[in-house]
């Protein structure tokens, strides 16, 4: 089961990514943020502190929109990138937990505008959890 | 699926209502037969047809010859609501509001203009801000930030640079009414202040172009284009500000649909005109607007400030004037003739012009007999078009026409086919000098990655939609 794949339409690009649980499906889609962002480069930033992230919704789609959304305001505003999401508590309309940052070098290789609700749906099968995110290039 | 379009004419295609249980109007598409293929082949026929399905549109549910996939409305998408109980879609508006294109003129021969380009390129490129990095030349506190979006245009006319009669040529004299900072997130302006009079990145660009082809005699005297004088194009539009705008009313807009509809993209949220959450967002939209007119504002004051060091003379000697500032993701109050009588609406344009015909009062004196100006840009390697509206257009597409070209390839396909330094030395073979601090956007940008612009125009031109006035060659291309 690969964590996440990129893919690209002719005027914007996006992620597929799954997850054996919605903590694992919250850090694969940041995962898959990242390899969008940064290439999939090996090796571990160095740390440089956490962000406590804590969202209530109403449904997997709006968490995962919302927590990329921090991600994005992360990278292009505060010039981190998030490198672990260490959940305290997931479920399928919330997340409680750390973000990870390190500092970024460089800029990201991309200027993403917005997450899209575009065709997004969380659907489980063989108790794998899978979606599809557009973002707005 | 495109033998259920009937042919109006070989450059307007319509799908009746009755070819699906939900729609509630007609989809009309105006293309030509190859760009209708390529549009069923990217399902943007389909967000024509969702938007078709939307209670209270009036007249039905259109798309310009650049129509390609987008989120909610595909990209060349046009609707109009009733203004008073009508729907309002950011989907319909897009992310970049008010991203937009300006068009500034000037009397600098060709041959006085090219020794002086790579100078020209340099000094844009140091000067303005752009790409991804988070830069302003300008340091504004909250009281200055909010006169940039309660005012627009103007206040940078008034208070930074520019002339008095430049708001004559933008589009609603470069704003619309906002007096509400409250409609807009701490977050939003936040984004926003950091990025007053930067270019940003994309496809977002500034051109200096040679005006190569004339095809009105009448209306390029008109809007004071010359063969073979210089004229510069800016691509732009109302940066993290807007977008943030835009994704924090999706989300609100999203909350309030909840359970109420089954939409067939969420990117199709919408609200009540008259609702409150409605008012908020056209405020909101508003006052990303007026940043985007502001920003151009300041963008074309800075090239002019340029010029007018490197080719050591004012604005005036060098000719150097506004022609047209246009935005191409809005949604604005409009009045439009229906069934003769003239009804206001809320239009929502998604990578569409506005394109008035001649003779509406809205068009400023020196344009009415010819109609408003659309611009209409290229790839970097590509021509770019200016054209007027007419009055078949104002009746098929509530004065609306296409806003470029249109992507062809994937970032990703296009990254493949050249590196960024190939693009470049390429370009400059072809005469187009090309300024970027990222290889990577030039690989992304490469001509290649875009649709024909020609094809795209002569479909507009030949679907009765606007009429062609000038060609323009790139000349000196400066990317974010």
């Amino acid at each position: 089961m690969k964590k996440y794949e990129m893919f690209a339409t002719t005027a914007d690009v996006g992620i597929r990514f799954c997850g054996r649980n919605f903590a694992e499906l919250y850090e694969n889609a940041v995962a898959g943020l990242n390899g969008l962002l940064f290439g999939e480069a090996k090796g571990t930033p160095a740390d440089s502190g956490a962000r406590r992230f804590s969202f209530h919704g109403d449904s997997a789609e709006n968490v995962l929109v919302n927590l990329l959304a921090e991600v994005l305001s992360l990278v292009y505003q505060k010039n981190k990138r998030v490198t672990a999401v260490v959940c305290r508590r997931a479920d399928e309309s919330s997340l409680d937990a750390d973000l990870r940052l390190a500092r970024i070098d460089g800029e990201p290789g991309l200027d993403i505008k917005a997450v899209t609700y575009h065709k997004l749906q969380v659907v489980e099968k063989n108790g794998v959890k899978r979606a599809s995110i557009f973002f707005d290039v | 699926m495109a033998e259920k379009f009937e042919k109006l004419s070989p450059f307007h295609w319509r799908l009746s209502r009755r070819m699906h249980r939900a729609m509630k109007a007609d989809a009309e598409i105006f293309a030509s037969e190859d760009i209708l293929r390529q549009a069923l082949a990217d399902a943007s026929i389909e967000q024509v047809i969702n938007v078709a399905c939307l209670p209270g549109l009036v007249g039905n549910s259109l798309a310009m010859p650049d129509i390609h996939y987008g989120y909610g409305f595909c990209i060349g998408g046009v609707a109009a609501f009733p203004a008073d109980n009508g729907l309002v879609l950011p989907g319909g508006v897009g992310y970049d509001i008010n991203c937009g294109v300006r068009l500034m003129r000037s009397s600098i021969p060709l041959a006085v203009f090219k020794p002086e380009a790579e100078n020209v390129g340099h000094a844009i490129l140091q000067r303005v801000p752009s790409g991804l990095t988070v830069r302003s030349n300008y340091r504004l506190d909250k009281k200055g930030f909010l006169k940039i979006v309660h005012e627009g245009a103007g206040e940078i006319v008034r208070n930074f640079s520019g002339q008095a009669g430049d708001l004559d040529q933008i589009e609603s004299r470069g704003c619309l009414p906002f007096d509400d900072p409250g409609v807009v997130s701490a977050k939003a302006f936040e984004r926003g202040d950091s990025q007053v009079g930067s270019l940003g990145s994309g496809n977002h660009f500034i051109e200096i172009q040679a005006v190569e082809e004339i095809y009105d005699e009448a209306a390029a005297r008109c809007f004071g284009l010359e063969k073979e004088t210089v004229a510069v194009m800016i691509h732009s539009g109302s940066r993290g500000f807007g977008h943030q705008i835009a994704s924090d009313y999706i989300e609100l807009f999203r909350k309030k649909n909840l359970g109420r509809f089954k939409l067939p993209d969420p990117q199709l949220v919408h609200a009540a005109v008259d609702s409150r959450e409605g008012r908020n967002y056209l405020q909101a939209l508003n006052a990303a607007a007026n940043f985007a007119w502001a920003n151009r504002q300041l963008l074309m004051e800075e090239v002019v400030a340029i010029m007018e060091r490197i080719f050591a003379a004012g604005r005036g000697a060098l000719g150097l004037a506004l022609v047209y500032d246009q935005a191409h993701n809005i949604a604005k109050f409009e009045e439009h003739l229906l069934a003769g009588k003239m009804t206001r609406l809320l239009v929502h344009r998604k990578g569409a012009t506005r394109a008035l015909p001649p003779g509406h009062a809205e068009i400023q004196a020196a344009y009415r007999a010819v109609g408003q100006p659309v611009l209409i840009p290229g790839s970097m390697g590509s021509r770019s078009y200016v054209l007027a509206g007419t009055v078949g257009g104002a009746a098929m597409t509530f004065s609306s026409s296409a806003h470029g070209a249109g992507r062809r390839l994937s970032r990703h396909q296009a990254v493949k086919l050249a590196a960024g330094s190939d693009v470049r030395e390429k370009l400059k073979s072809d005469g187009i000098l090309v300024f970027s601090f990222s290889n990577r956007a030039l690989q992304e940008e490469i001509p290649e990655a875009y649709k024909d612009v020609d094809d795209v125009v002569e479909a507009t031109v030949a679907s009765g939609i606007s009429r062609k006035v000038a060609r323009l060659r790139p000349l000196v291309v400066i990317k974010g």
